[in-house]
């Protein structure tokens, strides 16, 4: 067993599961320049991941299979610096103990559980993308009831109708500034009453375990076309009991890094 | 704010800078160390006047970046000017200009970077950048500010492992230098610092915008690979360790790519 776990351990697998791992992230960056494969990766993003991967064979294969081998790579570095951390550096923090010592070993843990954090959230992510609701609009669809009861829209109708590039040229914080433009919902969970909620961009609302954002404003009709006078939005609901869990690892692990190079810093 | 204001700085500058260099080739390390300081406090009232200006960090736009860019290389440059154990720029002003200290060497390159950078600021508007609405908001300016800080520290640790290698050729000893390795390592990793802090921010504003803290698209894609491009400037295998060239190249990627992203 002893003979696996150094190799498993060993600094040259290191080395070669990282080259792989951003050789198949920079391949990703690449095909996404591609429409065909930037859909696929689009839709992933829209979705939770088994809902995606139970079309994406047929739809997209080589988006599934690339998503696939990328997981198995970052697997093959969890065990790696699994070994690592508790077969070479847990034994010279017993060994030659110093704050630095036990501070390198914290941090490859956390680096470690911040892996496992992101496979969590991968994989627990419950999503509803897309909603768009209109005043007066309900959507019950997910577990949550939510209706638009108004919005508040300062910035001009034609921002909404030009297309995406030239919007986000025009959506200054002077033209558009986020506090001022906001929606109000009246969301009902499980047995509660409906209880108002204002909603923002970048100024989410929480309810029975669920996040709501709103990605933007829209108007009724597409770009091009003249508008009506209703506008409503787009939002996106989200469950996922991990993030709090993914972004505490996170600081910890910043946290950890800052220390060790404090601690270790070459004069 | 009429822009006169910013192009006069990009002049003084460029001035300041381009006569940094050229003293410092020509072998005048006070007369170069003057100019450098002289533009490292012109580009901190360039940085100060965007704040004020924008209310917000400085990052959006090429002339942003390149001033906060300018200013990190080149107080570090300053205050990484000279070796430990010299204790006068005199006692180094004899030395032949292929034969530099190896810290003589990362105030060139530094110098070089900095004269680069700009000619790469005229390319564009010399003006704050965009104004987009989401700037307003504290994680956007954190996620694209310690962007920038990474990128000016992973610069400035590229050119002292440049040095370093430089020294190990044979100009000035048989070994790359420790001194200026051991301060490539520190700003390597004090450059992932910053960057692990971008990225937080920016996976809460995506949290908070699109309601998960990942996206599958490029701009996330390029994001993981630089800090595992560090990663790996930090796990290199004997074999690879021992080879120079190589090695010199896997440390300064991180530099490189993370420029890419940011101009």
């Amino acid at each position: 067993m002893k003979p696996l776990i150094k190799k498993l351990a060993a600094i040259e697998f290191t080395f070669l599961t990282l080259f792989l791992i951003q050789a198949l992230l920079w391949s990703g960056a690449g095909i996404s320049f591609r429409a065909k494969f930037r859909d696929g990766f689009t839709a992933l993003n829209n979705q939770s991941l088994f809902d995606w991967l139970g079309a994406a064979w047929s739809d997209y294969p080589l988006v599934a299979a690339w998503l696939l081998i990328l997981c198995l790579a970052a697997g093959l570095l969890m065990i790696n610096a699994l070994c690592c951390t508790l077969y070479i550096q847990l034994k010279r923090c017993m060994t030659r103990p110093a704050w630095p010592s036990w501070i390198f070993f914290l941090l490859h843990l956390m680096f470690i559980a911040l892996l496992a954090c992101h496979g969590m959230v991968m994989v627990s992510t419950q999503k509803h993308h897309g909603i768009r609701l209109f005043p007066g609009d309900r959507s019950s669809d997910h577990g949550i009831v939510i209706r638009l009861d108004s919005v508040q829209y300062t910035a001009g109708i034609d921002l909404l109708t030009m297309e995406r590039l030239e919007r986000r040229r025009h959506m200054t914080r002077k033209r558009f500034p986020m506090n001022e433009n906001t929606a109000t919902l009246l969301v009902e969970g499980g047995n509660h009453h409906p209880k108002a909620k204002t909603i923002g961009m970048l100024a989410p609302v929480s309810c029975n375990g669920f996040r709501i954002t709103l990605k933007e404003f829209v108007s009724r009709t597409g770009p091009g076309e003249l508008p009506d006078d209703a506008i409503g939005v787009e939002i996106t609901l989200t469950r996922n009991p991990w993030n709090r869990v993914f972004f505490a690892v996170y600081i910890l692990l910043i946290g950890l890094l800052a220390g060790y190079l404090a601690l270790t810093w070459k004069r | 704010m009429p822009p006169v204001i910013f192009t006069t700085t990009y002049y003084a500058l460029l001035l300041l800078f381009i006569l940094s260099l050229v003293l410092s080739v020509l072998n005048k390390p006070g007369p170069a160390n003057a100019c450098e300081m002289t533009g490292w406090l012109t580009a901190a009232l360039g940085c100060v006047l965007m704040i004020l200006i924008t209310r917000r960090l400085p990052f959006a736009g090429r002339f942003e970046t390149g001033m906060v860019l300018i200013f990190l290389i080149s107080g570090l440059n300053l205050r990484y000017a000279i070796p430990p154990g010299v204790h006068h720029l005199s006692q180094r002003k004899n030395t032949r200009f292929l034969k530099m200290l190896p810290h003589t060497a990362r105030q060139v390159i530094n110098r070089v970077v900095i004269v680069a950078l700009l000619a790469f600021m005229a390319l564009g508007s010399k003006a704050t950048g965009s104004e987009y609405t989401m700037y307003d908001n504290v994680y956007v300016n954190l996620f694209f500010h310690f962007r920038v800080l990474a990128t000016g520290f992973f610069l400035f640790a590229a050119s002292s492992f440049t040095a370093a290698w430089y020294s190990g050729t044979g100009h000035h000893g048989p070994a790359p230098d420790m001194d200026t390795t051991g301060t490539g390592r520190n700003f390597l990793l004090l450059g992932a610092c910053c960057f692990l802090i971008s990225e937080c921010a920016g996976s809460w504003w995506c949290l908070n915008w699109l309601g998960d803290v990942w996206q599958w698209n490029k701009g996330f894609f390029k994001a993981s690979g630089v800090f595992l491009m560090v990663m790996t400037a930090c796990h290199l295998p004997g074999c690879i360790s021992k080879s120079g060239p190589v090695r010199l190249l896997i440390r300064i990627l991180p530099a490189g790519i993370c420029f890419w992203m940011v101009s």
